[in-house]
């Protein structure tokens, strides 16, 4: 494997191009729409191609004095800091808990959650609908939150049960042996040593929060998040506003997913 | 000897079984105030499990665990008066070696002016002072080993458990190690066990070895009662090598009987209780008790002048082999097969060469029977 994997990698200059070439048509391919978003947001007029008549900030300020836009802006991040923290805690306990099933349950444990992802989106937020109305819970940002978590759980999941593979138990005994109890062996050594993989789940949690459609179009009701509000307004017509609405989402999910990505790639010593 | 204080540790009829395997078989074991303890044994022989049921790691199925005096079993591992210095360490990785050091004290509310001296002092005892605000990672494999070592030994244990704790270390830190080891236990007086698999190490540096085998504690003594006196033929094998033959007794004089293989030869070893003459016995000798000597072919083959008497055994040098401070004579003996002798090097060429003709000899005293049988049908 390594040594079929050398030998591509060890090729000629006329090689080289071709792939370099090839990675950059990739690279334009997936975020060329995403720059185009973000150069139309600064325009200066209310053109939405790509004349770029000059920059300007005003569609920025403007939406900043939009009470609907700031009033959804808030419940996003709402959503996203608290589905962070219900997650992380259900999915540290869930996931430490699981760590102590022999290797056949464990596997149960840490599939199950995965379901929902398998699940069409559609499907799911009206599932959620139903089910919220039926047990008789209003819809509201609330709603949408416990969607969330369900969304978020299984990655929160995925990103712990990842790190406790790695995680040296033995070192708990050290400090059982120390003469610490269960719960400061916990405060002391577990917890501190989880730290990194914890933060890198909880921002994940919060990417996925951030931009997620379906699930607060079914259950959030009045309480709209942010992109509810960018697709109410693109029904109503579009201008450089939805742009800067949709740069920052994309630069608050970008920003959480870089700093997932830094945290819980650092290895746990 | 004067009335023995009462032991530090006691282990009464101690069983463990891991699923259907028994890990710890019904051992009894006590060990003494300020004494260096090891267990010895192969990997797999319980001697760890053993170990780890002192500290409350795991808990004996059967059997009682005594911990200065009183009943420890079912005692959670961190109240009990037992520190461990564990194979990896175990060092925190998110701390400094003064917050690895200084956790226990920490945790037992010792005043803080108290517990950074005593972490201090503790350091400078094992030789790591002045790393205090190292983190583990950026320690050598020697330097983790000795905080490991003080993190356990600042909490003033009544017994310190060490499980294989040098096994990581490369050959030449591991003897210096050793010594070291050695040396702060005596000056600390700590009670040590010490759970090794390498019989050098537990020679060298325990007052008591207890060998044990398939869960089953064999022998308990001092490193020359086990290795001079072994209790059976496994103990002697572990611990040293072992030449094995076997002979057919020919006579019988008090606590010695005698075989004579061949013409002039003569082949005596050292019995508990006399064998009856035809029986057979499975003799065992220790390389470095064989002694050589050139055989003079002046009387017609007949050795003439061997520093023994009593034992002749007549052979040739098969192979030479130099291991530095020592050599290993294979002689092939008509008698008795091949025997190692093992010399001393000389420093400039060795005594004898492959080819020479010798006589084998040894005390009498020097062999153990490892087996017997009247007809020679079952043996070892």
């Amino acid at each position: 494997m390594t040594h079929r994997r050398s030998r591509l990698l060890r090729r000629g200059a006329g090689g080289r191009i071709t792939a370099s070439v090839y990675v950059a048509l990739v690279l334009i391919f997936l975020f060329a729409p995403l720059v185009v978003v973000v150069l139309v947001s600064f325009s200066s007029t209310s053109n939405m191609n790509l004349s770029l008549s000059g920059f300007s900030i005003r569609w920025y300020q403007q939406i900043a004095t939009d009470p609907l836009v700031v009033a959804a802006f808030g419940r996003t991040a709402l959503a996203a800091i608290v589905t962070a923290l219900i997650s992380g805690v259900l999915g540290l306990t869930g996931a430490l808990g699981a760590v102590r099933l022999t290797r056949r349950w464990r596997t149960a444990v840490f599939t199950v959650p995965l379901v929902p992802l398998a699940f069409p989106a559609l499907l799911f937020g009206i599932g959620l609908a139903t089910f919220y109305h039926a047990i008789g819970l209003g819809f509201s940002i609330w709603a949408t939150i416990a969607g969330h978590v369900i969304l978020a759980l299984p990655f929160v999941f995925l990103v712990l049960g990842a790190a406790l593979e790695r995680f040296r138990f033995s070192l708990l005994e050290a400090a059982r042996d120390l003469g610490a109890g269960s719960f400061t062996i916990f405060r002391t050594v577990t917890l501190p040593l989880l730290r990194p993989a914890i933060l890198g789940a909880m921002f994940l949690s919060m990417a996925i929060s951030v931009d997620e459609f379906v699930i607060a179009f079914f259950t959030a009701g009045s309480q709209q998040t942010l992109p509810l509000v960018l697709y109410g307004r693109i029904n109503l017509g579009v201008n450089p506003g939805l742009n800067a609405i949709g740069s920052i989402l994309l630069a608050v999910t970008m920003a959480l997913a870089f700093l997932a990505a830094r945290t819980s790639v650092l290895e746990i010593p | 000897m004067n009335d023995r204080p009462p032991p530090v540790v006691r282990l009464d009829r101690v069983t463990k079984y891991f699923g259907p395997v028994i890990a710890v078989s019904d051992v009894s074991l006590e060990i003494r105030e300020g004494e260096f303890f090891s267990l010895l044994g192969p990997s797999g022989c319980g001697k760890s499990t053993t170990l780890r049921m002192v500290a409350g790691f795991e808990e004996p199925d059967r059997g009682s665990i005594f911990i200065q005096g009183s009943d420890v079993t079912g005692t959670p591992a961190n109240k009990r008066n037992a520190n461990m210095v564990f194979q990896n360490y175990e060092l925190f990785p998110h701390m400094t070696v003064f917050e690895n050091v200084s956790y226990g004290l920490k945790i037992k509310r010792v005043a803080k002016s108290e517990a950074r001296s005593r972490t201090q002092a503790m350091l400078e005892t094992v030789g790591v002072g002045g790393l205090e605000d190292r983190r583990a990672s950026q320690l050598s494999g020697g330097q983790q080993q000795r905080v490991a070592l003080a993190r356990a030994l600042v909490n003033e244990p009544a017994v310190l458990l060490l499980d294989e704790p040098l096994s990581a270390l490369d050959a030449k830190l591991r003897k210096r190690m050793q010594l070291e080891l050695k040396a702060i236990q005596s000056s600390l007086g700590t009670t040590f066990i010490y759970v090794t698999h390498d019989q050098e190490e537990a020679l060298l540096m325990s007052d008591r070895i207890g060998i044990m085998s398939q869960g089953e504690l064999l022998q308990v003594g001092s490193a020359r009662e086990i290795y001079e006196s072994p209790g059976n033929s496994f103990v002697a094998d572990f611990v040293g090598s072992l030449n094995e033959f076997r002979m057919r007794v020919d006579e019988v004089a008090g606590l010695r009987a005698v075989a004579r293989p061949g013409d002039g030869e003569r082949v005596a070893v050292g019995v508990a209780s006399a064998p009856a003459p035809g029986a057979f016995l499975q003799v065992a000798i220790r390389p470095e008790r064989v002694r050589l000597a050139r055989r003079g072919v002046a009387n017609g083959g007949v050795a003439e002048k061997t520093r023994d008497e009593e034992c002749r055994v007549f052979g040739v040098v098969g192979e030479v082999m130099y291991l530095g401070p020592l050599t290993h004579y294979l002689v092939d003996t008509p008698a008795l097969g091949r025997i190692v002798s093992q010399q001393l090097s000389e420093r400039r060429e060795a005594p004898f060469a492959a080819g020479d003709h010798v006589v084998l000899s040894w005390e009498a005293e020097a062999t153990f029977v490892l087996s017997s049988s009247s007809d020679g049908a079952g043996e070892s």
